[in-house]
């Protein structure tokens, strides 16, 4: 409760009463998260900012999961490869 | 959420600069305010989808205008409100806007508290909500925002005395509409 501003004594339980029940609401986890996507996406299209800087967490950790899939998918195509040319080399050779 | 001492003021100006060079820095300063303007706005409005949605325009705007934000020593809340209360009222002005009766008015309640405190919180909600406008938001911004007159003044582009006069017009209306509040402890368990 604010009591700088020179608040008449008695109001002051009812003043205080009032900080109680108009406390702030709280938003779940989920909801906030959600909120701040949709206002990511709204100032995006307001601003014209470029996408991945908005990126938020439960978006570019899928993201981050799938490219690095894609990397070590990638490396091991190209050690096969590698290996099966070897072998080709070792068979013509003998 | 107490009022400012200085050292927090420039910790949050401070924040503001780091979100202006990276919009992700903006993170902080929305975990620090969607709850209230949420609850703002849902004083005023009294629907959750609608709470929700100017809760998102708020925010997207405070985003998009952060590179202009000029600092000025006041909260950032105070924009915020500002900002909110704005898009409420252009809201009302469009067709389809439903403002329930206070009488209509049921508030999600914690099933812990008596019937007795509930009630009792249901009742202060529905008097906040009776109040003519200007005192309603001062109210909400005062006890439910916890600014000081001068931030309150600016944001609702009054006088800090017509804030003062507002504030204790509504405080004497509703101690009279309501009484005297509940003992201290059965109180507490109606703020919980």
């Amino acid at each position: 409760m604010n009591t700088e501003d020179g608040l008449d004594p008695a109001l002051a339980d009812t003043a205080a009463e009032l900080s109680g029940v108009l406390a702030a609401r709280r938003l779940s986890p989920v909801r906030r998260r959600e909120l701040y996507a949709r206002a990511v996406a709204m100032a995006e299209g307001r601003s014209g900012l470029p996408r991945w800087r908005g990126l938020s967490a439960e978006r570019w950790l899928p993201a981050a999961v799938g490219g690095a899939i894609l990397a070590a998918a990638a490396g091991a195509a190209i050690g096969v490869a590698v290996t099966r040319g070897r072998r080709q080399q070792h068979a013509l050779a003998a | 959420m107490a009022h400012r001492t200085a050292t927090e003021l420039e910790e949050e100006r401070r924040q503001i600069l780091a979100a202006q060079r990276d919009r992700a820095a903006f993170a902080p300063l929305y975990e620090r305010y969607v709850d209230h303007i949420y609850s703002y706005v849902y004083a005023l409005t009294r629907n959750k989808e609608q709470a929700e949605d100017v809760t998102a325009a708020t925010f997207a705007k405070a985003m998009a205008e952060l590179p202009r934000f000029e600092w000025r020593g006041v909260p950032y809340s105070a924009w915020l409100y500002r900002v909110a209360a704005n898009m409420v009222s252009r809201e009302r002005r469009r067709p389809g806007w439903i403002e329930l009766q206070p009488h209509l008015i049921a508030d999600p309640t914690d099933p812990g508290d008596t019937v007795e405190a509930r009630d009792r919180a249901a009742g202060v909600r529905a008097a906040v909500a009776a109040l003519p406008r200007d005192q309603r938001q001062a109210i909400l911004l005062r006890f439910g925002g916890e600014l000081r007159n001068r931030e309150i003044a600016e944001i609702m582009g009054r006088s800090e005395g017509a804030v003062k006069l507002l504030t204790f017009r509504a405080l004497t209306a509703l101690r009279h509409r309501l009484g005297a509040p509940l003992p201290a402890e059965r109180r507490l368990r109606a703020q919980r």
